[in-house]
């Protein structure tokens, strides 16, 4: 599908952001600062993890090009081109990443500025696919449903590390509770974003009413909402409830949302309406 | 910025759809079965009526071009007279341009693993020709212009069906169809 890498590249990558941004946020609780060791340990796990995923993110975006060999090309649209910007960005979060994982230790100021970078890359990303030629995306929204993705992944992914890293067990019992409800909130700013970006291509122009009636009229969308928004929010409302993080309260929930969040990005580009269709171009 | 602006007229009102533009277009450049940089298109008046009315549309060498803005290998640029060229060897294939542009101009070709697009037969205009397109029509309906020189008062901007105009600023513009009408003997 001609979509594939690109929806595997922006959802991996997204997650990595979100990871390293949790990660930097929660270290402002009470518990990462009384628990200092674990907090760097675990923030060593999640630099890796989003080096190496970002890394992967990259090679497979790389399958979309014509000439992959010439990728780094890509580099010279800027300052004016988007996907310039995205791939500089990405490079430098993933080059971070990497670098922060050989440092003694990672500072909060480098956490930070790593979490911006990354947070760029995702605006970046999402401002290339808002597109004039594509009515339904030229509001606005793909920056925003990109961040969201980001936002929803990060705490999820957080919470997969407190369940089964030894310096995430050591935070478990403080961070689980405020991690879920965390995701949580994601969750619902995710599907709220969902739906409005929906109503708002279909008082739009023609080529975004007809997406609009495709994404509302697709089965996808309403797994996407129900599966891989709603009924995780559900799974992670009882485990803030009852913060044990066993595999079991933990694992399906991650799983849903990241099916979901593939779901939507599916959708998301196979959905799109080009001004040139309405007249068949 | 360009000195002048070269551009497109395509008068509806004399084109009778016969694909020997797009034709002449895929001849000249030697283009894949399934690339075509110039193409006709149908234009219903309405879904009931039949098609009477078409459209030859290739790249329209913006004001403000899409592809150019979105590429992020800088390939595409605004020649003095206006035309939009590309570098196809800057080009990677990332198809961005193929997604941006309103018109669908550039067109992704899966053997080249390149985008490419009309570039109003720059090499045929310097050697002092016309394009293949508007040499092959046999209505004199497309025809190649200065788009400050454009002298017909009933050209327009858009017509029905056309993409919104405001985004890029394209430099064709349209002579519509006079209204047809009907006559029929009622006994």
């Amino acid at each position: 599908m001609e979509w594939t890498s690109l929806i595997l590249f922006t959802v991996l990558a997204e997650g990595a952001v979100g990871l390293v941004l949790f990660h930097t946020l929660f270290g402002f609780t009470n518990a990462a600062r009384t628990r200092e060791t674990a907090y760097d340990g675990l923030g060593k796990q999640v630099v890796l993890i989003a080096a190496l995923v970002t890394g992967v993110a990259m090679l497979v975006s790389l399958t979309h090009l014509g000439w992959p060999q010439f990728a780094f090309r890509a580099l010279g649209g800027l300052p004016g081109s988007w996907l310039s910007w995205e791939v500089l960005l990405t490079g430098i979060f993933a080059a971070g990443c990497l670098g922060l994982w050989v440092m003694a230790r990672r500072p909060a100021w480098a956490l930070m500025a790593l979490s911006l970078v990354g947070l760029a890359a995702t605006y970046a990303s999402g401002k290339i696919y808002a597109l004039p030629s594509v009515p339904a995306n030229a509001g606005g929204f793909p920056p925003l449903l990109f961040l969201a993705s980001a936002l929803v992944a990060g705490p999820a992914c957080l919470l997969l590390l407190l369940a089964f890293t030894a310096p995430g067990k050591e935070l478990a019992a403080e961070w689980a509770a405020p991690l879920a409800l965390t995701a949580v909130g994601a969750i619902l700013l995710a599907g709220a974003l969902t739906v409005a970006y929906a109503g708002a291509a279909s008082a739009g122009a023609p080529e975004a009413k007809l997406q609009a009636a495709q994404l509302a009229g697709s089965a996808w969308y309403l797994l996407r909402l129900l599966l891989g928004l709603l009924l995780p929010a559900a799974l992670l409302l009882r485990t803030a409830r009852r913060p044990k993080l066993t595999v079991l309260a933990v694992l399906p929930p991650v799983l849903l949302m990241v099916v979901g969040e593939l779901a939507g990005r599916t959708l998301f580009f196979t959905s799109t309406i080009f001004t040139n269709s309405y007249i068949g171009m | 910025m360009p000195t002048k602006q070269l551009g497109f007229h395509h008068n509806i009102d004399l084109c009778i759809g016969c694909k020997a533009c797009q034709m002449a277009c895929k001849n000249e450049y030697e283009l894949e079965a399934d690339v075509n940089w110039r193409r006709v298109y149908p234009v219903r008046e309405n879904p009931a009526a039949p098609e009477r009315n078409f459209i030859s549309v290739a790249c329209n060498h913006c004001e403000n071009p899409e592809c150019k803005r979105v590429c992020p290998v800088g390939a595409y640029s605004k020649r003095e007279d206006g035309i939009v060229v590309q570098d196809h060897g800057k080009c990677i294939g990332c198809r961005l341009c193929t997604m941006a542009c309103p018109y669908g101009a550039a067109r992704y070709s899966p053997k080249h693993r390149k985008a490419s697009k009309c570039e109003l037969c720059k090499d045929r205009l310097d050697a002092g020709q016309t394009t293949a397109c508007v040499a092959a029509c046999p209505q004199s309906a497309l025809k190649l212009v200065e788009m400050g020189k454009l002298n017909d008062p009933r050209a327009v901007v858009s017509v029905p069906g056309f993409p919104d105009s405001d985004i890029t600023h394209p430099n064709i513009r349209f002579t519509p169809p006079v209204s047809s009408r009907q006559f029929r003997r009622d006994s």
